[in-house]
């Protein structure tokens, strides 16, 4: 008896002084990777942080309703539907450009183009660190100027699309930074092209589809992104001298069928410069990686009918993204064929494949039933068991054809003949040449060359003045050329509002 | 509520000193209550001894073996225990109602205290308030009965409700802890109403700082069902059977009426739509007259069965108590597809006295259901696709899947579906299985002074979820090429080991109880989840990811271990029943967090007015007792803190189906710790009228400090959370009953209970003037939380002039019909400066009363509930942004602006289809609507007979009863219910709540 009364004394103390143990939740998290886990000094790693910037583009920066006001601005392309997402039709032709700051997609852009500056920032960080553990001149030490410039490209392309966007924005050079002034449009220009010019330097001299890694971005994608961004800033020379470099030296070429060439078989061909890749894998279902809504966005409900007349299959997409009636006549009246024939998807006609293109209701008779075809896959090009629109399609950012029509202008521009460069893209598109090509027909050859790609038309316009005339009639004043910050951002961050300087 | 309570209390009755009490011998005698009705059940023991019996039917008992002079004493539930000395051996014993509940013991976490020894406002649930609610949660049942707590229960057969305690203190979770048995749980759905004994309800801190780290949400304490020691053997069935069935269905427009609105918008691209479906399935273009004149709601909905058996047997010795009870709970979904719920719960506990230092014990509850899921999708849908196309096409079977007319028929594909085909194109169940356990040992070092618990739950829960989505083509946007299965199955083991040392001790007017303990936590968490496509369709047996496609499957998984360590202290001190003082501390240590340990005091103080002497000449106030506490709490239901930037892993496609794996390095991380709770209650607790009216009043202020909120980082719409903000909850809540018995015959109770609350977030991070959270609702300094943020409608041009003189109107291109909105800052332009907070589901005022009368055999009872300030988000009306030739609601098309003068609020039908109006970006505030609500809660009707013969067995009583549960409610809001299952009130693919008419029987054996 007296030894259960020691053990009822003893038990609960023993009981109570038991937990006193703080090892036990000293334990670590489930399911995470800690950022310090990354050895830096393992040089066979460093190409993960340069995927992780080509993950970023894609899955940020290739977002749909970033597509509508990119390419809904100028008056040949509008978002679409004004029963959803009506509000992106006030960015442009033909709901006018009263540019309302609270609409939700003005604030995606903004956040998802800073997203990838952010995340660069971050994955540039990491591969300076690698860098640390290197000896200059040594081969890894090129892979590192390579891997770098690839990331620097993605954040320029970012940078790139905000400054044509919203105009002046905010450098944001590292993640601790704590200004959020914002920059005049021309010092981010200046900013895109040197870095741009720093980073082509050390990257290899190839075309992306020559690379051990197929279409990472190579020194002329780096040239090409800034003789874009100086093209805006008025630098022909300098344009000039970069398209010249990636014309000579990189050996790219026009893809001869224009059809193709915004399809499956055109994916990583060597007209391309940038584009962003999807993969299926080569089955219909399970791993996908891909541009989510991208191409549903602007897809348009088509229908195959058998030999009886009767339904036999159907596809469908959210029939966003369409062609003004007027550039539908433009591209009748310059007797446009196989570029017509790519890129404007007309309701009520049949595709080369036989699928019958619906049309879909819409609100007013300025809103055509003419959809994008440059998303277009057939269902013939599609992994068997699929019909996703566009799902397993490659994004085409930056392709050689622009480069040509580029280094055309900043040619005539500087006095000197264009017509070399300007009619191997006449030529691919079966149009007659032309001798002496002038300003007006090179702007008129973009427009219908490269429409719906990333709203060139609208950014030609502002950059030539014309902008005033062609796009006044539906409301556009210089004081509309840019989106306003976006209003979730000047709420809580003040000082984006402030002048940029 | 405590009027049914076990009480012990000890009258000493004056015994003629001449007879000595030295003979032994038998007692009988009747138990009667104050109307000298007999008592069924009552325990009388001789005090300090183990002689012990219960009474019968007519209230007799005999004990053997009693010393004349010896103290008996009687209890029964809601009496006041009495306390007599025998005096012969004929022994009545006359009870009285214990009204005031002093004596009634309240389960108060790692121990239990009288109700009159508390310091803080603890409101008890008993089993009858519950077990005769149709509800698949207990949670459910107690809507409307407690003030303070607000419930907003789903419809969703199973779906368990929305529970907050004393408003909304955190943006993360407002769940409150469950402790069933010891055991913590964020829900008790998986218990079945007729399991559960008692449910406290810990509302301040003084109360809930026991449970440390875990109690700013308030705790509710469950002890399930057990056997009593010294019980016969009771064996109770309780059931019901009823129907459920949708109430106040909201009306579309028919398809003429609908017809109508796009006619007036003036959009002549919708009317091929129109001479579609006249072409196609009949009518009259030009008259407007249409054959198909589908009502989606009425097709979606049916009356559906709910039914619930229980059976419970427990009873005890003197050494032990036991109790065993199995219960089914089946509820059908009225939405007319397959969805249902169904559970079987089994609960055993047993208890032994081993030596006399030593008691031990388990309990256990198994529970296991299936809860069939229903898309809620259909609902949205159906408010959506207008009447004019049919559910069935049999014209076009043989293109779309089982019949269904397809939207393509009528011209439409993006955004309009077949409402029923997606309900029943569907098949997504959830397998649940949850065994709950617990063992314990209790040593009594020093008898009745001193003890040592030990106790150790553990609750192994898992969910096996199914989703399987056929294949069908129903049109170019409502299809699905392959059929897809997903399945998951998530393991939950958790356990809690707590020791307590309590020790309880008086010495003249000192009572004194002080406890010590320390507990033991782990969350253990296991995921594993799979997709395939291509699997066959057809049985149930085929739904394995193995028969699918190899190529192309999805794999994933996910877990986390937390561990909590705390030590914790309690001390109960009562001097002469006049003061009474309350401390606890906890020291809780979290591995959730980089700095793990926090402390949470709390201390709570009442002062018994009327045992005062200066009070013993007065009347008005039976009792009175002054109460104040303060305490700190944590809510640890938040994101593990990260402590360090985390590397995510992220692909890219390198050429023809090549992808290489990097990593995208984070450039922030969280560095979180709990929020606190400091809570400050006054209250005031009172019995007066004769003994007829009882109060509780309470005044409490809730600080919520260091909230957890992930503003977007600057620039981007990536977030970091942090502890930055505060939130304030302040409120009252009362409550009053009356209860009186007039004859033995007739007896009725009235009460009423109201609850007072302002909810506000006093700040978020610095420089953080708004937050915006899950993608809905913002949180706003100054603001209610969870408000609705965008342009407040002042009214409808009415005219041209008005158009013309409003700068604002032209430029935006308006017309007479569309809305004016409020220029906030007066600078004739509207843009996103302009856009301000537009109210918040949170209710201001929660309110219930309730009658019941008992006349005979007879008993009735009637209940209302009601909330006031609250609103709701119109989100079907509001989607009207992703197309404009969506259906319109009855009220839509009735109270629409047509001419000047017919509406100042609502817009006319040519408004309806433009962006300035219902764009998704403008959230104009003639989509939030009033959630104030009042309803008829339950009404019920039984009917109870005793003592029945059946031939020679006498049934103790049965009682028969009829039920109304929330057959009326009234409301403004354009909504099945204002009563939505969202969390920030958006009404949109909410499955109505229904009204539900049962049968109940209720069986002694």
């Amino acid at each position: 008896m007296k030894t259960i009364k020691t053990l009822l004394y003893v038990l609960p103390a023993a009981l109570l002084g038991l937990a006193s143990c703080t090892d036990y939740i000293d334990i670590d998290a489930e399911n995470t990777r800690d950022v310090d886990a990354i050895d830096y000094t393992d040089a066979s790693t460093m190409h993960e942080a340069a995927t992780g910037a080509y993950a970023t583009l894609r899955s940020q920066g290739i977002h749909w309703a970033n597509a509508m006001l990119w390419m809904g601005r100028d008056d040949d392309m509008s978002s679409g539907r004004a029963d959803d997402q009506g509000d992106a039709l006030k960015f442009g032709y033909p709901g006018g450009y009263t540019n309302p700051n609270a609409f939700w997609a003005v604030g995606n852009m903004w956040s998802t183009m800073y997203n990838i500056i952010i995340d660069c920032n971050s994955n540039i960080d990491a591969l300076d660190q690698y860098a640390e553990n290197l000896s200059t001149g040594s081969s890894d030490y090129q892979s590192y100027l390579q891997y770098k410039g690839e990331v620097r490209v993605v954040r320029a392309w970012a940078y790139y699309q905000l400054v044509t966007s919203f105009g002046p924005c905010v450098i944001y050079r590292d993640n601790n930074q704590s200004s959020f002034r914002r920059s005049t449009v021309e010092k981010v220009y200046d900013y895109i092209i040197t870095e741009m010019q720093e980073a082509a330097a050390g990257m290899e001299a190839k075309r992306p589809n020559q690379m051990s890694r197929p279409g990472a971005f190579t020194k002329f994608t780096a040239e090409a992104l800034a003789a874009r961004t100086a093209l805006l800033a008025g630098n022909f020379a300098l344009v000039e001298s970069l398209t010249d470099d990636i014309i000579n030296g990189g050996g790219f070429e026009l893809y001869p069928d224009y059809y193709n060439l915004f399809k499956i078989p055109g994916k990583l061909c060597n007209e391309n410069l940038m584009e962003v890749q999807c993969s299926d894998f080569g089955t219909a279902s399970g791993d996908y990686v891909g541009v989510d809504q991208w191409f549903n966005f602007r897809g348009a409900g088509l229908t195959l009918y058998d030999e009886a007349g009767n339904w036999s299959n159907g596809i469908g997409g959210w029939t966003f993204m369409r062609y003004s009636p007027k550039f539908l006549e433009l591209m009748e009246n310059r007797g446009e064929t196989i570029r017509k024939e790519t890129s404007l998807l007309v309701a009520g006609t049949t595709t080369r494949e036989g699928w019958t293109i619906n049309g879909d209701l819409d609100r007013t008779a300025e809103i055509a039933q003419i959809y994008d075809g440059k998303g277009y896959v057939p269902f013939d090009q599609m992994t068997a068991g699929n019909s996703e629109w566009g799902r397993n399609n490659n994004v085409r950012l930056i392709r050689y054809a622009e480069v040509l029509l580029m280094n055309a202008e900043a040619k005539v521009r500087q006095g000197k003949n264009g017509d070399a460069p300007f009619n191997l893209v006449r030529a691919r598109a079966q149009m007659p040449s032309v001798n002496g090509v002038n300003i007006d027909q090179i702007l008129e050859e973009r427009r219908v060359e490269l429409c719906a790609e990333w709203g060139l038309r609208y950014t030609d316009l502002c950059r030539t003045g014309q902008a005033a005339s062609v796009l006044g009639a539906y409301g556009w004043s210089e004081s509309s050329r840019y989106i306003p910050v976006p209003s979730n951002q000047i709420t809580n961050t003040p000082e984006l509002g402030e002048d940029p300087e | 509520m405590r009027k049914q309570t076990l009480a012990l209390l000890l009258v000493l009755v004056a015994f003629p000193v001449s007879m000595l009490a030295q003979s032994v011998g038998k007692v009988k005698g009747r138990v009667l209550d104050e109307f000298g009705e007999p008592l069924l059940g009552a325990v009388v023991r001789v005090a300090g001894t183990d002689i012990v019996t219960t009474t019968d039917y007519d209230g007799n008992y005999e004990l053997d073996g009693v010393a004349t002079g010896a103290t008996l004493t009687c209890s029964y539930l809601g009496m006041t225990t009495e306390n007599v000395q025998v005096k012969g051996g004929t022994m009545n014993i006359s009870m009285s109602p214990d009204v005031q509940n002093l004596e009634e013991t309240i389960v108060i976490g790692y121990g239990a205290a009288k109700s009159k020894d508390l310091t803080s406002p603890i409101e008890t649930v008993k089993a009858a308030d519950i077990a005769s609610v149709p509800s698949s949660s207990p949670m459910g049942a107690l809507q409307g009965k407690v003030a303070g707590v607000n419930i907003v229960n789903s419809g969703v057969p199973g779906g368990g409700p929305t529970v907050t305690i004393r408003g909304l203190g955190s943006f993360s979770n407002t769940t409150p802890l469950y402790v069933v048995d010891g055991m913590f749980y964020d829900n008790i759905n998986f218990l079945n109403n007729n399991d559960i004994e008692e449910m406290s309800i810990m509302k301040d801190a003084s109360a809930s700082a026991i449970y440390g780290v875990r109690a700013a949400n308030g705790v509710v304490i469950i002890t399930t069902k057990k056997g009593k020691n010294n019980e016969r053997a009771k064996v109770t069935y309780d059931g019901y059977v009823g129907v459920q069935k949708a109430t106040n269905v909201l009306e579309m427009c028919n398809s003429s009426q609908y017809a109508q609105m796009l006619r007036e918008s003036g959009v002549d691209d919708y009317l091929p739509m129109l001479q579609a479906s006249v072409a196609k399935y009949g009518g009259n273009f030009d008259q407007n007259q249409y054959t198909s004149d589908t009502d989606w709601y009425d097709e979606l909905l049916r009356t559906a069965v709910i039914t619930n058996h229980s059976l419970n047997i427990s009873g005890g010795t003197d050494k032990s108590n036991y109790g065993v009870g199995m219960s089914y709970l089946y509820q059908n979904g009225i939405m007319d597809a397959e969805n249902d719920y169904q559970r079987l719960n089994f609960r055993a506990n047993l208890e032994y006295k081993a030596f006399n230092w030593l008691t031990v014990g388990m309990n256990g509850v198994f529970s296991q259901s299936t809860q069939r899921l229903p898309n809620n999708a259909a609902w949205q849908q159906a408010f959506n696709m207008p009447g004019i196309f049919p559910v069935y096409d049999k014209t076009t079977a043989d293109i779309y899947t089982d019949g269904y007319a397809s939207p393509n028929t009528i011209g439409v594909s993006n955004n309009f579906y077949n409402p029923v085909a997606t309900a029943e194109l569907f098949d997504s169940q959830n397998k649940n299985y949850q065994v709950m356990s617990n063992f314990y040992a209790q040593f009594n070092i020093l008898p009745e002074k001193l003890n040592f618990r030990t106790s150790y739950s553990y609750d192994y829960s898992t969910t096996r979820a199914t989703s399987f989505t056929p294949q069908y083509y129903l049109g170019t946007v409502q299809q699905t090429s392959t059929t897809s299965l997903t399945k998951s199955d998530s393991n939950f083991n958790n356990y809690v080991w707590d020791n307590t040392l309590t020790y309880t001790d008086e010495w003249g007017n000192h009572r004194l109880t002080a406890m010590l303990g320390t507990s033991l936590r782990q969350e253990r968490y296991d995921g594993l989840w799979g997709t395939a496509q291509n699997v066959p369709e057809g049985q149930d047996s085929w739904k394995y990811l193995s028969l699918g496609d190899k190529e192309g499957i999805t794999l994933g998984d996910g877990g986390f271990r937390y561990r909590a360590l705390s030590y914790f202290a309690r001390f109960n001190y009562n001097y002469a029943d006049k003061y009474l003082l309350m401390i606890t501390l906890r020291e809780d240590g979290s591995s959730k967090y980089n700095e793990p340990w926090g402390f949470f005091p709390s201390v709570g103080a009442a002062w018994v007015i009327t045992n005062e002497d200066f009070m013993k000449d007065q009347d008005l106030f039976q009792y009175l007792k002054l109460r104040a506490s303060w305490g700190k709490l944590g809510n640890d239901k938040i994101a593990a803190s990260a402590g360090y930037a985390s590397s995510a892993t992220a692909r890219a496609v390198f050429g023809t189906n090549n992808a290489l794996d990097g990593y995208i390095n984070g450039s922030t991380f969280s560095w979180l710790s709990w929020e606190t709770v400091n809570e400050t209650n006054i209250g005031l607790n009172f019995t007066t009228a004769n003994n007829h009216l009882t109060g509780d009043i309470d005044w409490y202020y809730r600080l919520t400090s260091d909230a957890v909120i992930s503003p977007a980082r600057p620039m981007q719409n990536t977030t970091v959370a942090g502890n930055w903000a505060e939130i304030l909850n302040m409120g009252v809540d009362l409550t009053l009953n009356w209860n009186q018995r007039l004859t033995k015959d007739f007896s009725y109770q009235i009460g009423a209970n109201l609850g007072w609350l302002h909810n506000e977030v006093k700040s978020l991070k610095d420089g953080i003037k708004q937050v915006q959270t899950n993608g809905k609702v913002y949180q706003i300094v100054g603001e209610k939380m969870n408000s609705y943020y965008g342009y407040k409608v002042v009214g409808i041009y009415q005219n041209d002039a008005e158009v013309a003189a409003d700068p604002v109107a032209v430029a935006n291109g308006l017309q007479p019909g569309d809305f004016r909105y409020e220029d906030v800052n007066g600078d004739k332009v509207i843009d996103g400066s302009d856009k301000q907070a537009l109210g918040s589901y949170v209710p201001d005022i929660t309110y219930g009363f309730n009658v019941g009368v008992q006349w005979k055999a007879f008993d009735f009872a009637v209940s209302f509930y009601g909330q006031a300030g609250g609103e709701l988000w119109n989100r079907k009306r509001a989607l009207r942004y992703a197309a404009q030739n969506y259906n319109f609601d009855l009220a839509q098309f009735e109270n629409r602006w047509h001419g000047e003068g017919t509406s100042n609020s609502d817009p006319s039908a040519k408004a309806l289809m433009k962006s300035w109006n219902v764009g998704d970006s403008q959230n104009a505030s003639y989509f939030v609507e009033s959630a104030n609500y009042f309803r008829l809660q339950n009404a019920s009707l039984g009917y109870t007979v005793k003592n029945i013969q059946l031939g020679g067995y006498t049934l103790p009583s049965a009682r028969v009863s009829l039920s109304a549960d929330r057959p009326f409610t009234w409301f403004s809001a354009h909504s099945f219910s204002p009563e939505v299952s969202d969390a920030d009130g958006w009404d949109s693919q909410v499955y109505p709540l229904s009204a539900t008419y049962t049968l109940g029987v209720q069986i002694n054996f």
